[in-house]
């Protein structure tokens, strides 16, 4: 009666399931991941590529620390899936900027410095403020507006491409034995005996002792089922990507990246339009206009492409991970950050979900942190 | 602020021009934007000045037909606008604004109705060395020969299939460019199979004799006429130097050439609905993905956008006039406007629409019998080679949105232009699913590249946009 | 590939520059074509393989015939009428922004 059973089923194949998916399937877990079609709402196929540190965590220090490490064994894990998938991810670590184009801006900046640097209480904190001339030092081959007062500077930051990482830990997860199922659109988690059964929109069944479910904005309509609440909501981000130039940008200015590939990804917007993904003139010419502005000579470089795609949101903008008390076995990762966590994901949710092994302080990532947002009753 | 207008009409050529003709004449103000310096589209490319040097013999009687539609949409008051280049269409106002490029600037023109009329392109037939210099398309070569006098260098080969390969080689021939080599990509078989619409057909019989005309003429001027080719090479150091062909029954060939032209025949411009996530449905008969729309052309899941001409199916010129119209005075209608009936529009349409069932089963794309090896481009912008596709498909890719996603297929300037026809039916051929269960990409403003300068003047609210 | 079958005269006749080299060309024509009809073997280099690239389909859809125009690269020039004096380069691989190019 199952099409398939697995020790672990992944439900998602986007950026947190496919990091999760690779990590299980390494870590000798006969996996499973279910995905949706080739037109999902994929937030996947919408990321700009940080893998970014400065500003993560503001109100959970638990989350910096979290960012912070995944940065610290990016590099590794990037290693790892070129050495098994023969795909590069580009991932590089030349640190970040947050360009500053106004005194708001700069006083913004500092207070979010000094925010972190309070919040860490250890010293730990590593971004610090840099002024024009050391921007130019930073990126020398481009003339910055005058608008262009100071940035901050995290020597933690980097990028990647996030195309080619989705790619690389689907190749890799298959590679360890992992198998994908494609147009499985799960819209139920039953109890089959100690075990559970998903059931997907085509009707078809998988069985499984533990379910990860990591699908984005599906988390929770899903969730809901096995007595999870998962109060996250999208929030659009539209971005513009020109065509290929000569390598210029040495390091990532938070939303002006150029890829490995050449194209520079200019950003973004963070809009409350509900589902709707698609992208907007207005919006276009907003982030144009600050381009423009951040950089003059880039006036006749042309936008080949643009895009709208919904971040999962949840109130605080820290990652949700969080295992069904009436349910146990079930597990919820949600989050926007699926690049920056990519490596963490793979290296410590597996052994959360096959082990009950935690980092320390992972707690701190419950969905209880939530005062006021009851959970939902278990159905049934 | 967005400029305001009763009708856009996007596309100056057969059904633009006459949706704005029937519009305007119904006392609406009507903007006409255009891609091209004159009116005329890529049928009537440039008519009014081949005309006016004396070359309108070369090009036959339908390309003269548009010295008239020309001049009668010249002499309306609508505003026209060359040189104009749609990037997007926004839905505002119980209306739609359109999202253009003119003179270095982005703008927003908003429209209570909007008329598509962006017609059509050759359908990209992939093989091996298609990249090369010195291979293009017989349209483009006849874009060529009307606006700048050009002719194919020789050795001059020919090849591809569809009544307008037929259409072309004779122009080329009366300009004084012969083929030397025509290689007919189409299957003489299909003339008995084709024979059951051969009645319906009659109805469109003036169509008919000009396909015997030209395929009389065909052979005359021709070195060589190699029939039923299923395969096609081009090869060459930086540029074209030989093309080699097997035919079906296993014959090899090879020539030496300069200039390859290739066509396979013509497929809707649907870039911008697709854009605007109207529905479309793929033809099985035309081998085409069309916009969803009613009889008038009113486009599926909106009550404000039209499409008319070669842009909603393949019908050709005659049919675009009578579309054009048709959707010109619906949407004049539905403004509360009085459209004057235009002369024979269903009877125009019943003509087109009855010859086109023959032609398709005569001529259908050359790519459903020619496989496409796995060292051929396919995507030109990307230069991503069938194999590599067909790797990630075999690795699950469910489609060409996640295909794009792990391969950059159809994310280059062209945006898919090129490649998404032939990305579906390789996903069609990996997944066992049939063309007509296939999506092509999914495609977003702007659909044609635009400066960073040029889309910061669509900077209307001074939207928040935080540095991280 | 192709050539032109009568030279432009009189009013006809536009005066730029391709590559390097003075061309006439006829008025309405696109710098496509008239790179086309001066002998220019290609219009482009892939911005990925490096191979040389040039027009197909001279309706805006390929956009392989982008060339660096009056000093704007990537410019569709099958889409831009000529006129006289304009400066008309191949476009070689991707442009760079020409700010501290002396390094």
């Amino acid at each position: 009666m199952f099409m398939d059973t697995a020790d672990v089923i992944v439900i998602g194949g986007g950026m947190v399931g496919g990091a999760i998916a690779y990590g299980l399937t390494r870590a000798g877990a006969n996996t499973l991941m279910l995905d949706e079609g080739d037109d999902a709402l994929r937030t996947a196929r919408g990321n700009f590529g940080l893998v970014w540190v400065q500003t993560k965590g503001r109100g959970l220090q638990r989350y910096q620390d979290w960012s912070r490490e995944s940065s610290e064994i990016w590099t590794e894990f990037s290693d790892d899936l070129q050495e098994s998938t023969g795909v590069n991810t580009g991932y590089e670590k030349p640190g970040g900027l947050t360009l500053c184009t106004s005194d708001e801006e700069v006083r913004a900046s500092e207070e979010i410095i000094a925010a972190m640097k309070a919040q860490a209480g250890n010293g730990q904190y590593d971004s610090w403020m840099i002024d024009r001339q050391e921007i130019e030092a930073l990126v020398p081959d481009v003339r910055f507006g005058p608008d262009v007062l100071a940035a901050s500077f995290c020597p933690h930051d980097g990028h990647a491409n996030p195309l080619k990482l989705l790619r690389a830990m689907h190749a890799g997860f298959q590679k360890a034995g992992g198998r994908y199922q494609p147009n499985a659109s799960v819209v139920d988690i039953v109890r089959d005996g100690e075990d559970y059964a998903v059931v997907t929109a085509e009707g078809a069944r998988y069985g499984a002792a533990k379910i990860v479910i990591a699908c984005g904005h599906g988390i929770p309509e899903l969730a809901a089922k096995v007595g999870l609440h998962c109060p996250t909501r999208p929030q659009r981000g539209q971005i513009l990507v020109t065509e290929r130039l000569q390598p210029m940008l040495p390091l990532p200015m938070g939303s002006i990246r150029q890829t490995d590939e050449g194209s520079i990804m200019l950003g973004v917007s963070h809009e409350e339009v509900g589902f709707d993904d698609r992208n907007t003139g207005d919006v276009s010419g907003a982030i144009a206009a600050r381009a423009a502005r951040i950089l003059p000579d880039f006036a006749n470089v042309n936008i080949v492409r643009s895009w709208g795609a919904l971040r999962i949101m949840p109130p605080d903008g820290c990652p949700i991970y969080d295992e069904s008390e009436t349910w146990p076995g079930i597990f919820m990762t949600t989050n926007h950050s699926g690049v920056t966590l990519a490596s963490v994901h793979a290296k410590h949710i597996p052994n959360w979900v096959l082990r009950g092994e935690t980092p320390v302080g992972f707690q701190d990532f419950s969905v209880k942190r939530f005062k006021g947002t009851p959970h939902a009753a278990p159905p049934g | 602020m967005a400029d305001s207008v009763d009708i856009a009409v996007l596309g100056a050529g057969p059904a633009g021009m006459a949706a704005a003709v029937v519009a305007a004449n119904a006392g609406l103000t009507v903007s006409v934007l255009d891609d091209q310096a004159v009116p005329g589209g890529q049928i009537w490319r440039n008519v009014e000045a081949v005309a006016a040097r004396g070359d309108i013999g070369l090009f036959g009687d339908d390309y003269a037909a548009g010295v008239d539609a020309v001049a009668e949409f010249r002499a309306t008051d609508v505003d026209y606008r060359p040189l104009s280049r749609v990037i997007g269409v926004e839905s505002a106002d119980e209306g739609g604004d359109v999202l253009y490029l003119r003179d270095g600037k982005a703008g927003r023109l908003h429209a209570k109705r909007l008329i598509i009329a962006l017609g059509a392109y050759e359908r990209p037939m992939p093989f091996l060395g298609w990249t090369l210099p010195g291979v293009m398309t017989a349209g483009a070569a006849q874009i060529a020969l009307k606006t700048g006098g050009l002719l194919p260098e020789r050795p001059f080969v020919l090849a591809g299939q569809g009544p307008l390969l037929l259409l072309l080689a004779a122009q080329f021939r009366a300009a004084g460019a012969a083929p030397d080599i025509l290689l007919r990509l189409d299957d003489p078989g299909k003339k008995w199979s084709a024979g059951k619409h051969g009645l319906r057909a009659l109805a469109g019989f003036s169509d008919l004799l000009k396909g015997l005309k030209w395929q009389r003429s065909l052979s005359d001027g021709v070195e060589e006429t190699v029939a039923h080719v299923t395969h096609l090479e081009a090869s060459g150091g930086g540029r074209l130097e030989a093309v080699r062909w097997q035919t079906a029954d296993g014959t090899d060939g090879e020539a030496e050439a300069t200039t390859l032209l290739v066509h396979d025949g013509v497929i809707p411009n649907a870039q911008l609905t697709r854009a605007m996530r109207i529905p479309h449905k793929y033809d099985v008969a035309a081998a085409a993905w069309c916009p969803e729309a009613s009889a008038d052309g009113q486009l599926a899941d909106t009550g404000w956008a039209y499409v008319a001409g070669d842009n909603a199916g393949i019908l050709g010129w005659a049919a675009a006039t009578a579309t054009g119209a048709k959707a010109g005075a619906s949407a004049a209608s539905a403004l509360g406007a009085k459209a004057a009936p235009t002369n024979d529009v269903e009877g125009r349409l019943d003509r087109a629409r009855a010859v086109r069932p023959l032609l398709d089963a005569l001529y259908p794309p050359a790519q459903a019998f020619t496989a496409i090896s796995d060292d051929t481009i396919i995507c030109r912008c990307e230069a991503i080679e069938a194999g590599s596709v067909r790797e990630a498909l075999a690795m699950g890719a469910q489609g060409p949105n996640q295909l794009k996603a792990f391969l950059r297929t159809g994310m280059g300037p062209c945006q898919g232009r090129m490649c998404a026809y032939t990305v579906a039916a390789l996903a069609a051929e990996a997944n066992g699913t049939a063309l007509a269960d296939t999506d092509l990409m999914r495609l977003r403003m702007p659909i044609s590249p635009v400066t960073v300068s040029e889309m910061s003047h669509l900077n209307e609210t001074d939207m928040d946009l935080p540095t991280a | 590939m192709l050539r032109r079958r009568v030279e432009p005269e009189g009013d006809a006749t536009v005066r730029l520059t391709i590559a390097g080299q003075p061309v006439t060309a006829l008025r309405g024509e696109s710098v496509a074509t008239a790179a086309l009809a001066a002998g220019l073997q290609f219009t482009r280099n892939a911005p990925v393989s490096g191979e040389p690239r040039a027009p197909y389909c001279l309706m805006g859809v390929c956009f392989e015939c982008l060339m660096t125009i009056d000093g704007q690269p990537n410019r569709q020039a099958c889409l831009v009428p000529v006129q006289d004096g304009m400066n008309v380069e191949p476009q070689m691989l991707r442009p760079s922004l020409g700010v501290r190019d002396d390094g």
